[in-house]
């Protein structure tokens, strides 16, 4: 029986250690649903990429996307939609993955008892980051090969350039992740919260369209999102579009807003634990 | 260690009935929700090595009290102490020395086997990786799952996922563990398996908090007893010591098919008030049950149909028992524990 309260760098370990093993608990889960995740590849081939090519198409001038290019410096729509079905991955991460996860667990019963563990709810939010990550992650280089293969996208060679910015992204969602599952925790039934919210933070950060068209006072919605600048830095790289601000700049508003979320929603999740130990909602949806 | 495991003073916990909406939120309505108090001033003294039983029916608030020593919820009043530390300051501290069941065996992963279970909540439970798998392999001893501990938990019976969820609570090697209502929904023989653990978990050192509406359980496990109704402690002591409470040395149940006129059963049962203490009456399935504390059966039958004949009754069902729990509890609060 241990009474001695641990040594702050081996608390540190120890709660890594609990990320990682959460981590590989949704990876074991996952690989025991083969059909599911086959369908993290195929559902946003299917239900985005699909209709958004196929209505670009009716647009094409003599083969080439002319409109995209005069907007974005690029003619290659499929290498634009499957950049940003790249970036929309890592947004579904964080809504879906990390945050619903949570609701998942809920409805399981199985949240309750971490909860009862030492281990900090923050750290299981980091968890089911690495998790929903490696699989978004897997599920992306999927995709850029069925890209390349089967539409005939082409990025160029330097495009591995911008997984700088891919990283940051992703510690990002890991931000997001934190402020939405703190409303999914509030809620009964978050369902059409996570899949409204999920599209429209996708839309406002350019996966389908250039950030530029977006009217008015919504575009600087788009300005507040680290997945708006990780993409166009992603699309800067790869296609040579025309980013919407210079590329440092670009850098800049990705690391102010990642940190800004990352914050933001620390705070938020904090102060949802705190009320579910007051009001005991944590298992009684 | 020195110390009680638990102490609770004045506990209290109060809820709000319903939601606020958004709206009200946003308008700055007053709250007039109504709130209830589910603990309503609890005090609990837990010896470190003993293992101690909370009785009382549903809504008592025996759940509610456990969830606030186990750190998920914070006292709306009161103070707690587990193992020395403070429910709400110190909560982390005390997760990493406790072990609790809240939960049945739904709390799993089904997809997982009880191994990777178990590896899972380890690592939540920050057991060091070199100690992983000993106290992986001695939980599932304990609760003798070694034979099926590479099984998906979807193969397992309700009984062995109680015992996993039991294995999952030692993983810590705790100094306390808080049971709450751990043999509900299992079958005879799990439960007396899953008693059967606990009483050796005692037996080796550990403190037992648990929570029942089963009177035999907490008869025959705990070494004391708090009854709770209410939301209070309404009596505390060993289990012999609470039954020592009940004058009446012998409890005799009756089941009266009577006419159903007004006024017959009041009658019925003034007539067996003059022959014995009459501690309960209810209408069930088309007759009256009663139970009545008495110091000698032998005395009391014959007079108890004589009475039910004058009221024009007749006694389809007589049975003699030695003072239970459950007598203490309808003694105490006028209520069978299971209504």
């Amino acid at each position: 029986m241990t009474a001695t309260r641990p040594t702050f760098s081996a608390d540190l370990a120890a709660e890594w250690r609990a990320a990682v093993a959460l981590g590989r608990k949704e990876l074991r889960i996952a690989r025991r649903y083969p059909m599911n995740l086959a369908n993290e590849v195929l559902q946003p081939i299917y239900q985005f990429l699909l209709p958004s090519l196929l209505l670009g198409a009716t647009f094409l001038v003599g083969g080439r996307a002319i409109g995209l290019e005069a907007a974005t410096g690029t003619a290659d729509l499929p290498g634009y939609l499957f950049l940003g079905m790249i970036v929309g991955g890592l947004a579904g991460t964080a809504f879906w993955e990390i945050a619903f996860g949570f609701k998942r667990e809920r409805d399981a019963g199985t949240l309750e008892p971490a909860w009862l563990t030492p281990t900090r709810p923050e750290t299981m939010v980091i968890g089911r980051a690495i998790g929903g990550l490696i699989i978004g992650g897997a599920a992306s280089v999927v995709l850029i090969g069925i890209g390349w293969v089967v539409f005939g996208a082409s990025f160029s060679a330097g495009a591995w350039l911008a997984l700088p910015a891919l990283l940051v992204a992703a510690m990002s969602m890991v931000g997001i992740g934190y402020l939405v599952a703190a409303a999914v925790l509030l809620m009964r039934e978050p369902n059409f919260f996570v899949d409204a919210t999920n599209f429209l933070f996708a839309m406002a950060s350019g996966v389908a369209f250039p950030v530029l068209v977006i009217p008015g006072l919504v575009r600087w919605v788009a300005y507040l999102l680290p997945t708006t600048y990780a993409l166009d830095i992603l699309r800067v790289t790869a296609l040579g579009t025309i980013p919407i601000a210079p590329v440092p700049l670009l850098w800049l508003g990705l690391l102010v807003t990642s940190l800004l979320s990352i914050w933001i929603g620390v705070v938020a999740f904090r102060a949802t634990e705190r009320r579910l130990r007051v009001t005991g909602d944590l298992s009684q949806h | 260690m020195s110390g009680p495991a638990i102490e609770a003073v004045g506990l209290v916990k109060e809820f709000e009935k319903g939601r606020r909406t958004l709206l009200q939120r946003l308008r700055r309505e007053p709250d007039r929700r109504e709130r209830f108090r589910a603990v309503d001033g609890i005090d609990l003294h837990v010896e470190r090595g003993e293992i101690f039983g909370v009785l009382g029916p549903n809504g008592a608030g025996k759940t509610t009290t456990m969830r606030m020593l186990a750190t998920l919820l914070e006292p709306t009043a009161g103070t707690a102490r587990v193992l020395g530390l403070d429910v709400v300051r110190e909560a982390r501290d005390i997760r990493r020395r406790m072990g609790a069941v809240l939960s049945d065996g739904r709390s799993l992963y089904w997809k997982l086997t009880a191994r990777e279970n178990l590896e899972y909540f380890a690592a939540l439970y920050h057991v060091p990786p070199g100690e992983t798998r000993a106290r992986i392999t001695e939980a599932l001893e304990t609760v003798r799952l070694d034979d099926r501990a590479d099984d998906y938990v979807e193969r397992y019976s309700a009984g062995m996922r109680q015992r996993l969820v039991l294995a999952r609570a030692l993983l810590p090697d705790p100094e306390l563990l808080l049971l709450d209502e751990p043999t509900v929904g299992l079958d005879p023989q799990s439960a007396r398996d899953l008693r059967d653990r606990v009483v050796a978990l005692r037996a080796r050192g550990r403190t037992v908090l648990l929570t029942t509406h089963y009177m035999e359980e907490a008869d025959q496990l705990c070494d004391r007893i708090a009854i709770v109704d209410h939301g209070r402690v309404v009596a505390l002591d060993t289990p012999a010591g609470l039954k020592r409470t009940i004058t009446a040395t012998e409890v005799v149940r009756l089941e009266i098919g009577t006419p159903q006129v007004d006024g017959s059963d009041k009658a019925l049962l003034d007539r067996l008030g003059r022959r014995g203490d009459v501690k309960h009456a209810a209408r069930e399935n088309g007759s009256l049950a009663v139970t009545i504390h008495t110091p000698s059966a032998r005395d009391f039958v014959p007079a108890a149909f004589d009475a039910a004949r004058e009221a024009g009754a007749s006694i389809n069902h007589v049975e003699v028992v030695p003072v239970t729990l459950e007598d203490v509890f309808l003694s105490l609060t006028g209520r069978a524990l299971r209504e």
